[in-house]
């Protein structure tokens, strides 16, 4: 096999565009991920079934389908139904989404292992069932099961190469699309796969500062 | 002191609570006054955390009546009422707890902030600057910023005396707040709760010190199986006690 590398510069811009795309589609998906994924978390452990069966469906439905079809199913199903998204943000929608109800999964494990006397506190000072979980018991269920929700965040950011599928210019796409244009397939999918992995040895660097930070304080 | 004339700040009558099958409060009556500092001793096993969780309502109650402060603790409420009526009479029954129960990813003064600046009750610096002081009166002035891990057991207790305080409850309940303590830390913890009762908070005491007990209550409850089965002035009830039952305890407590 015949490997060029040197086309590979020529297309910096493009790459880097795909990787900076990436990064924001990624990072937006972390955050929306743990957001949601910690009010799945504390409804699932709630006792209003009124509120938890809904979650425990939609827990149903993202873990057991693909997240290529959710993804395909959000940006050109909701459409049929009128909700224009934009690829972009239908591939956050998605990706959020699917993350969030593993995130609470492992959040929800987290929050029963904390001492019910912390929440007894709480709640013995006056302040109300949604104040405890959110000031007392979630930061601290999320601080102990932060290596779970890191390797959760590692696959968020490989997965999003997925989104690629319905069009946003991301890392993949962009590698793609300077495929098209050079007919170099696999120098590009080497340089893209590479650049994931940087991507990801930043990720957990940080991880590990936040891990770090969070296990001083105790 | 206490009047006996007023009414009581917290009325407990025929109080029953059941786990399951198991009859743990088999009918309480109770009063405790403004500014009574009570003890509630007896064997292990016999209901007094039980009954004490039941007047901040952490134990629901199976029937009778809990009264505080002219309000009826356990009235039948929706669930959203309920909680309201919950979080409003919590606010003025501080309660402290055999293990502390510190936040432990906040700071000493971050326990004590939080809850009256969630509640919107003080303003961020107001509650620091009033943490500050209950810090310094619990003598922990020096330790704002230290976060639980790093201060002792008698130094944690403290900071959740001086946490519970910072809603400026009408009264403080306590579970064994010394017993998981080593026996040195003791006396701290001891001296800020006398300190408190010179102040004249109205205390409710689980306790297996009887000697605490003596010196600083001004009323003694002896409770076993789940019912009172002698109460009075310490002097009467912990050295001249009428009942069998309280004689058998306190003997094998000496
Ligand atoms: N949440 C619960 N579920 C089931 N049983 C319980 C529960 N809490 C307490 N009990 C039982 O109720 C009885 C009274 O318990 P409680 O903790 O009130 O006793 P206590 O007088 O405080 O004892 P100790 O001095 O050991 O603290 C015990 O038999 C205990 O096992
Ligand atoms: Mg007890």
């Amino acid at each position: 096999m015949n490997l060029d590398f040197s086309v590979v510069p020529r297309m910096t811009d493009l790459l880097l565009w795909g990787v900076a795309w990436t990064i924001v589609l990624s990072v937006l998906s972390m955050v929306l991920s743990l957001i949601l994924g910690a009010v799945f978390a504390v409804v699932r452990v709630s006792s209003i079934r009124l509120l938890r069966w809904p979650v425990q469906g939609l827990s149903w439905v993202f873990m057991g389908t693909p997240l290529l079809l959710q993804l395909y199913v959000v940006y050109f199903g909701l459409a049929e139904l009128g909700l224009n998204l934009n690829a972009f943000s239908a591939g956050v929608i998605a990706l959020s989404l699917h993350f969030a109800v593993y995130n609470a999964d492992i959040i929800r494990a987290g929050i029963q292992a904390i001492d019910s006397g912390q929440y007894q506190a709480a709640r013995s000072l006056g302040v109300s069932h949604v104040q405890a979980m959110r000031k007392v018991v979630v930061p601290q269920a999320m601080a102990n099961v932060a290596p779970a929700l890191g390797n959760m965040m590692i696959a968020l950011l490989k997965e999003s190469a997925l989104v690629s599928a319905i069009g946003v210019m991301e890392l993949t796409l962009s590698a793609q699309r300077a495929i098209s244009q050079t007919f170099r397939p696999f120098e590009f999918y080497l340089a893209a796969a590479a650049l994931y992995y940087l991507l990801n040895l930043v990720l957990q660097q940080a991880l590990r500062l936040i891990e770090r930070r969070t296990t001083l304080t105790r | 002191m206490s009047d006996p004339r007023r009414e009581p700040l917290v009325r407990i009558r025929n109080l029953k609570k059941n786990f399951g099958t198991l009859e743990v409060l088999k009918g309480i009556d109770m009063d405790v006054h403004e500014g009574q500092i009570m003890a509630l001793i007896g064997p292990s096993g016999s209901g007094k955390s039980t009954l004490l969780r039941t007047i901040n309502q952490l134990e629901e109650v199976t029937s009778g009546e809990i009264w505080f402060d002219g309000t009826l603790v356990n009235a039948p409420l929706s669930h959203r009422a309920r909680e309201k009526h919950l979080n409003a009479l919590r606010r003025n029954i501080g309660m402290v707890f055999q293990h502390f129960n510190l936040f432990p990813h906040m700071t000493a003064l971050e326990n004590v902030t939080m809850a009256p600046v969630l509640l919107g009750l003080q303003t961020k610096d107001e509650a620091r600057e009033k943490a500050l002081r209950l810090l310094d009166k619990v003598g922990l002035g020096d330790r704002a910023n230290y976060y639980p891990a790093r201060l002792s057991g008698g130094q944690k207790q403290r900071v959740a005396i001086a946490r519970a305080l910072a809603m400026e409850p009408k009264m403080m309940l306590f579970d064994e707040v010394t017993s998981a303590l080593d026996p040195e830390l003791v006396g701290e913890v001891n001296r800020t709760m006398k300190q408190l009762a010179q102040e004249n908070m109205t205390m409710l005491i689980v306790t297996h010190e009887l000697k605490f007990a003596a010196d600083t209550a001004s009323h003694v409850v002896f409770m076993a199986d789940g019912l009172i089965v002698e109460e009075g002035p310490p002097q009467q009830v912990l050295r001249d006690p009428v009942q069998a039952r309280t004689r058998a305890f306190l003997q094998q407590d000496d």
